[in-house]
């Protein structure tokens, strides 16, 4: 299995991404880790650079994890760097497709709905998928890449409205740190909070 | 009624066609009207008049201009009645194309879907003049080949600005030196490379409600 996270830009550092891989290798101590970012300085597992074009700011680049050029085989998990992982989320991972985290903050009300808002009640913070079988995100992204980096305020809202299709985990894998409601989700979130080591 | 007012109102056209349509069909990409409107905002029009006044006097007569990244190509509409030659819109964005000859129609203005350093790469030498009001979405890479493979007597006009916050807006810069020097270095390591450098016409900045917006032309 590949552990993949994505660091870009300054808000997050190698000892964000080592301290991931720290947490997850007592429960996945053979999985090959992977780190994509444009500054491999003191990142401890292996790293790719990020793609020279299109330039993407931040977490556009997570989309690029889906392409066919990436080094990966096989099952494939990413995570955020604002993730702590507090015990095995195995029970709860699937590798059918593309599988995400259901917003449980906003999935309940109505204005995320609304169409023209393009809002989403996913999130990406934790994904599954199996390596070179969703290239057709990439390409999708790639077609447009500018005009879709302005329409949406992330790649969450992308995979929501772009007609891309994806399963939801179960509830209970993830504990959002600002709207908690699952104490014993295996992983936190510090969605839109600032995540210090 | 002037050309502007033609074209506010030709963009107010295509929003309401857009609503209508929407009112049937589901799949209608809302996103786009506030992409025309932004398009046509107060910003965008003191960038592309600011352009015109500083620029007009280096463009060579009956020239061929191509324009990067021209989004629905409303510069080429103010450009087209101040000059004798003629112009080329580029954008990635297929729909730039459709809306941009929807807002106007010239023969003297063609609008094409591609890549603008791949369609450059190709077509350098037939343009005399390169206009590129997008480049902080474009890296600084495809920038120096833009210009490093003109046609010797082109003039470029490039515009960037320092308004970091837009996720889509990947090659923002600090100030107008670190723009200039970076599409086209005036500094000694330049010469230690061999290539001579670009001559500057103009550069300057001009101050907006959000950012400051920077503008080199060269030769």
């Amino acid at each position: 299995m590949n552990i993949i996270t994505v660091k870009h830009g300054k808000k997050y550092r190698a000892k964000h991404v080592n301290y991931l891989q720290e947490q997850l290798m007592e429960y996945y101590p053979t999985a090959d880790y992977f780190c994509y970012t444009e500054d491999p300085t003191d990142v401890d597992c292996e790293t790719i650079p990020v793609f020279n074009k299109p330039l993407v700011n931040k977490w556009w680049n997570k989309l690029a994890l889906f392409s066919i050029d990436m080094p990966f085989k096989g099952p494939c998990l990413y995570f955020d760097l604002d993730i702590l992982v507090e015990s095995d989320p195995h029970w709860y991972l699937q590798w059918d497709g593309l599988s995400l985290i259901s917003a449980y903050w906003k999935r309940d009300d109505p204005q995320y709905y609304v169409k023209h808002r393009y809002d989403t009640v996913i999130n990406s913070s934790c994904m599954t998928w199996h390596a070179e079988q969703h290239n057709y995100i990439w390409e999708l992204f790639l077609s447009n890449y500018d005009y879709y980096t302005r329409k949406y305020a992330g790649i969450d809202r992308f995979i929501f409205h772009e007609d891309i299709k994806y399963n939801l985990f179960e509830d209970g894998l993830m504990d959002s740190v600002s709207n908690p409601k699952f104490p014993d989700a295996p992983i936190k979130s510090w969605n839109n909070l600032e995540y210090v080591l | 009624m002037s050309y502007e007012i033609k074209m506010y109102q030709r963009v107010l056209e295509i929003v309401n066609e857009i609503y209508i349509k929407s009112q049937k069909d589901s799949t209608v990409d809302l996103y786009r009207i506030k992409d025309l409107i932004n398009a046509v905002n107060i910003n965008q029009s003191k960038s592309k008049k600011w352009l015109i006044t500083q620029l007009l006097p280096f463009i060579p007569v009956d020239s061929k201009i191509f324009i990067a990244g021209s989004w629905y190509g409303t510069l080429s509409i103010h450009l087209e009645r101040q000059i004798s030659g003629s112009i080329v819109n580029c954008d990635i964005d297929p729909l730039c194309k459709h809306y941009g000859e929807k807002i106007y129609q010239s023969s003297d203005i063609k609008n094409i879907t591609d890549d603008a350093m791949e369609h450059l790469m190709e077509n350098q030498k037939r343009y005399k003049c390169i206009i590129n009001t997008s480049c902080e979405h474009m890296t600084n890479q495809d920038l120096k080949l833009m210009i490093e493979t003109k046609h010797t007597d082109a003039i470029f006009c490039f515009q960037s600005n320092n308004y970091f916050e837009v996720d889509s807006h990947i090659n923002c810069h600090n100030s107008l030196e670190e723009f200039r020097e970076s599409i086209a270095p005036q500094s000694s390591d330049n010469f230690l490379h061999k290539k001579s450098p670009k001559t500057i016409l103009y550069e300057g900045e001009l101050k907006l409600e959000n950012c400051t917006r920077y503008m080199v032309i060269g030769k």
